[in-house]
């Protein structure tokens, strides 16, 4: 599910975690980003769900990463230095809350040497994106907290525009149109990913919106608190680590050679990890599943790009056919109707 | 370092050159012979940090790609 492109199921709060709930249920392994798993406050723990910053899937699709298991890891925390003192101090506390709760490793934390200047922007396509003023002083805050916390998994506080009076927002609440924010939060978690290559997760802070007794429960995770930190702070605990280059790779370690089965709204098949996988999972005999239910902004069926895919209109469908594939059933199987075979000439 | 988002068209079609990366039975290029063309292409304005194909041109057989990518200043 890509950040940023209005899905409608998980373009909201959290909103997709029903789904990872059950597609965990079917499989081995479920390999999913911080957007699908987080619920500001709101999260749910899977043993066999892994919690992968979108610049490391990407990595990971495309056979350059590997994933790497683990047990715990110890977490940072970047702070903008735009955050206001009351504002800094209440993630702080959740900060506190889920050392003190969930026993969690929150190791340090680092104010940033300059604000970081987020800017919200929206692309001809419908994605959000943005800016960074200064990511020079996103990465100096993370490489403080490697180097001097040893910390093994960062989560990035920084300060967004209060764009309470703006359509996008309005209609984001009313469970419509493109998270605003999602875009340029990718943008920041990949800097740090790309640049150090450990597990980071975003935290937007804001201040509390009025309340409005309509919003949809799609956006309702992110109207009951003062931070979206906990499930951050909670999925980056046991983020896989991610392994550069074959010479270290041992057996408990997931390559993208083991996926089976790859599951995608039916609009989206344009975004980097999906276009290594699908042909891949073509060429095995594995599965490529398209969404129809799933609507996004995006305008990419997998037939545009000569992939193969299995065609359902639900999540329902998703799950079952992956309940099928490992059974050995082929879905066609559960369907009324004879199936024969082709007679080739 | 400056992030900043470009967006540019490539041709799904398979170069002479690259026909081993095609599509079988059409004159398209595989996906992910298309990722690398595109990451290829994506050097030109800076180092990606995240990029997609938004929309496709079945007409002309092209595909429209957003990209954010960091410059250095």
């Amino acid at each position: 599910m890509p950040t940023g492109v209005g899905a409608a199921i998980g373009g909201y709060a959290g909103d997709a975690l029903p789904v990872a709930k059950v597609v965990a249920q079917v499989s081995d392994r479920l390999i999913t980003h911080p957007n699908v798993l987080n619920g500001a406050q709101l999260y749910w723990p899977m043993d066999n769900a892994y919690y992968v910053e979108g610049y490391g899937l990407d990595q990971f699709a495309a056979g350059n990463w590997q994933l790497q298991p683990v047990h715990q890891n110890s977490i940072g925390i970047v702070i903008d230095q735009a955050v206001e003192d009351d504002l800094r101090w209440r993630h702080l506390q959740a900060a506190d809350a889920a050392s003190a709760t969930l026993g969690l490793d929150v190791r340090a934390y680092v104010t940033t040497d300059m604000p970081l200047g987020v800017t919200l922007k929206t692309a001809d396509s419908g994605a959000s994106w943005g800016t960074l003023e200064n990511p020079g002083s996103l990465l100096r805050a993370a490489e403080r907290l490697i180097a001097e916390a040893q910390v093994k998994a960062i989560a990035v506080i920084a300060r967004f525009p209060d764009d309470e009076d703006s359509p996008e927002l309005e209609a984001y609440r009313q469970g419509k149109g493109v998270d605003p924010l999602a875009g340029v939060e990718a943008v920041i978690s990949h800097l740090v990913v790309r640049t150090f290559k450990l597990p980071c997760a975003h935290a937007p802070a804001l201040l509390p919106l009025p309340l409005d007794p309509h919003i949809s429960p799609r956006s309702a995770a992110e109207e009951i608190g003062y931070t979206f930190l906990p499930c951050v702070l909670a999925g980056l605990s046991r983020a896989p680590q991610f392994v550069c280059g074959e010479d270290s790779l041992t057996a408990e370690m997931i390559c993208s050679s083991q996926v089976d089965a790859v599951i995608v709204p039916a609009s989206a098949f344009g975004g980097s990890a999906v276009m290594s996988l699908a042909p891949m999972l073509n060429r095995r005999g594995g599965q490529v599943i398209a969404v129809g239910e799933n609507a996004t902004t995006m305008a990419v069926q997998a037939a545009d790009l000569g992939i193969r895919a299995i065609a359902v209109e639900t999540y329902l469908e998703a799950v079952g056919a992956i309940a099928a594939y490992r059974a050995g059933v082929v879905p066609s199987a559960l369907r009324a109707g004879d199936r024969r075979m082709t007679a080739l000439n | 370092m400056q992030t900043q988002l470009v967006a540019f068209e490539v041709s799904l079609q398979t170069p002479p050159e690259k026909l081993r990366a095609a599509v079988a039975g059409s004159n398209l290029l595989r996906s992910d012979a298309l990722r690398s063309h595109i990451e290829s292409k994506l050097t030109e304005y800076g180092t990606p940090l995240r990029w997609a194909v938004t929309a496709v041109d079945k007409a002309n057989q092209t595909a429209k790609v957003e990209a954010i990518v960091t410059t250095v200043t």
